[in-house]
């Protein structure tokens, strides 16, 4: 111990990622070095998640014709004096722009790195109809990791302590994703550097599992209506490029062209990229094990991606906003610190 | 055979280019109403979300959301973007959330019950738990943690909004969330002794 411990209060405002710079980098190498602390700030966390579990209904769909009503039948706000037009056209430009670019955008991408979810989620917050709580144990296959993550992941508000594989592995990060989610290609740029770390300094001890949370209807019942036009192919063509030793080309190439991605061009793709060559035969069957995906997250409640659990703890914010990558790791080295793990970062 | 997807990724973070809520007010400030529904579509849910928990009454939730973002339009002329948006935008809703706090006063309504009173059919149970111990905080305090909590907001964000100093935020919000910890880990029923 270099350090002295911290007030709680500190502890704290740093989970939050609040104080000064200088504060907070004293408060991170101690909480690195302090399992004491480590584990303060860990049940600070649980508690900060308990309180995530309290969802609300979507918005009512009446509000926006409402506020239609608002806009389109109160009388415009006063003219702009003068001396303000330079500004104002400027950022009336930079709004059309914006809107250009959100506007045929199906998804509610609110930013790229931030969270994506679907218009139409039937259960936007709610449990899946006639699933108990997650963690239930009701044992279900989970045909693309081996392991069944409800083991794993309790329902957030539990502070039951979560059970894994520590002897071997110390950490395990599960993340649902949906290839073609332009916010899931931002945590893919913004955390893949930090696994390599881990996987080059910590071999073994940090597990990172993808599960297959397609915004696409026709592979995920929250949905009801479309989505992401290409996710399930997507999700199918990374199975079977895995099977080739080939996964990360192909998920650098859907990532590539996320935009526009169609069915076609995927499984244009999974043949030219990864050397696929039975994808139609094998998609059925392929299908069921994303549907076996989305169905362990839909009992979890996961209702945007990338939805990212550390330990069975989801790191996303209330708003679905998904840690930046530092926070996330002293998260991890916490977690690491408290399986004796030296942590070399 | 489907093994763990051990993450093998490269690649540099990419930064998105993202225009600000204060870039959209500026253009709103001008009269378009295409960047109004920007910031519509950026905070319905979340402004929808603040009222919901805050009130039983989910037709008065949406009254107040409606009267906030048409507070916003109509004030948008005078916009100056002085402060993040929004801390303008939660000010404003508070603002009208403490007016329907003292009309349902007036009613002989504690608005305590907000949170305490009877949940949804369609609510959980462990939502209905949340609730009753966010009730048992001291209501300024209570405050405070559901705008860290639920909004997203910083310490800095919460003073400028309840108009309270940086440190006083700080130390409540520890305060609340202590006491919140104990009445969570004493399980539904809120008795641990």
């Amino acid at each position: 111990m270099t350090t002295p411990h911290p007030e709680r209060e500190a502890l704290m405002a740093w989970l939050d990622g609040e104080g000064a710079e200088a504060e907070r980098d004293v408060v991170a190498q101690h909480v690195g070095a302090c399992a004491a602390c480590a584990d303060v700030v860990q049940e600070m966390h649980r508690a900060s998640a308990a309180l995530g579990d309290w969802p609300v209904d979507a918005p009512p769909a009446t509000l926006a014709e409402r506020m239609r009503q608002v806009t389109h039948g109160a009388p415009k706000p006063a003219p702009v004096p003068r001396w303000r037009s330079a500004r104002w056209r400027w950022g009336a430009l930079a709004a059309l722009v914006l809107i250009g670019i959100l506007v045929p955008l199906r998804m509610q991408c609110v930013e790229a790195s931030s969270v994506c979810h679907i218009n139409g989620l039937r259960h936007l917050f709610g449990p899946a109809p006639g699933s108990e709580r997650a963690g239930a144990t009701t044992p279900a296959s989970s045909r693309s990791s081996g392991q069944d993550v409800r083991d794993r992941v309790p329902s957030r508000g539990e502070s039951t302590p979560v059970a894994g594989p520590r002897a071997v592995t110390a950490v395990v990060v599960t993340v649902f994703v949906d290839w073609q989610c332009p916010s899931c290609k931002a945590l893919h740029a913004a955390y893949g550097p930090l696994f390599e770390q881990y996987a080059h300094d910590e071999p073994g001890r940090v597990q990172v599992i993808y599960k297959d949370f397609p915004l696409n209807s026709a592979c995920n019942p929250n949905l009801s209506v479309g989505g992401h036009e290409a996710a399930c192919e997507a999700a199918v063509a990374v199975r079977l490029a895995r099977e080739k030793g080939r996964e990360r080309e192909m998920v650098d190439w859907l990532f590539a062209n996320q935009e526009g991605l169609t069915p076609e061009a995927v499984k244009a793709a999974v043949t030219s990229v990864a050397g696929v060559t039975d994808f139609e035969e094998r998609y059925a069957d392929e299908l069921e094990h994303v549907r076996a995906d989305v169905a362990e997250g839909t009992e979890l409640h996961v209702h945007f991606t990338p939805a990212c659990y550390l330990n069975g703890v989801l790191t996303n914010d209330q708003n679905g906003r998904w840690l930046p990558a530092d926070q996330l790791r002293q998260l991890i080295d916490a977690e690491l610190m408290k399986t004796g793990a030296a942590v070399r970062r | 055979m489907d093994g763990l997807r051990v993450a093998a990724f490269v690649g540099s973070p990419r930064r998105a280019t993202v225009v600000t809520d204060e870039d959209l007010m500026l253009a709103c400030r001008g009269g378009s109403a295409e960047a109004f529904e920007a910031i519509f579509e950026r905070y319905r849910a979340p402004l929808w979300g603040y009222f919901r928990r805050r009130l039983v009454d989910s037709a008065r939730a949406e009254d107040l959301t409606q009267e906030t973002f048409a507070a916003i339009w109509r004030g948008s002329s005078g916009y100056e973007p002085r402060a993040l948006f929004r801390t303008y935008l939660y000010t404003i809703a508070f603002n009208l959330l403490s007016a329907e706090r003292r009309r349902l006063r007036t009613r002989a309504t504690d608005p305590l019950t907000d949170l305490a009173g009877p949940a949804s059919s369609a609510e959980a149970e462990h939502v209905l738990w949340l609730r009753q111990a966010l009730s048992r905080l001291e209501e300024s305090d209570r405050e405070i943690v559901m705008l860290r909590e639920f909004e997203q907001l910083s310490y800095t964000e919460i003073a400028a909004l309840l108009d309270i100093p940086l440190n006083t935020v700080r130390s409540r919000l520890f305060r609340a969330r202590a006491a919140l910890r104990e009445l969570l880990l004493a399980g539904p029923s809120g008795d641990r002794s």
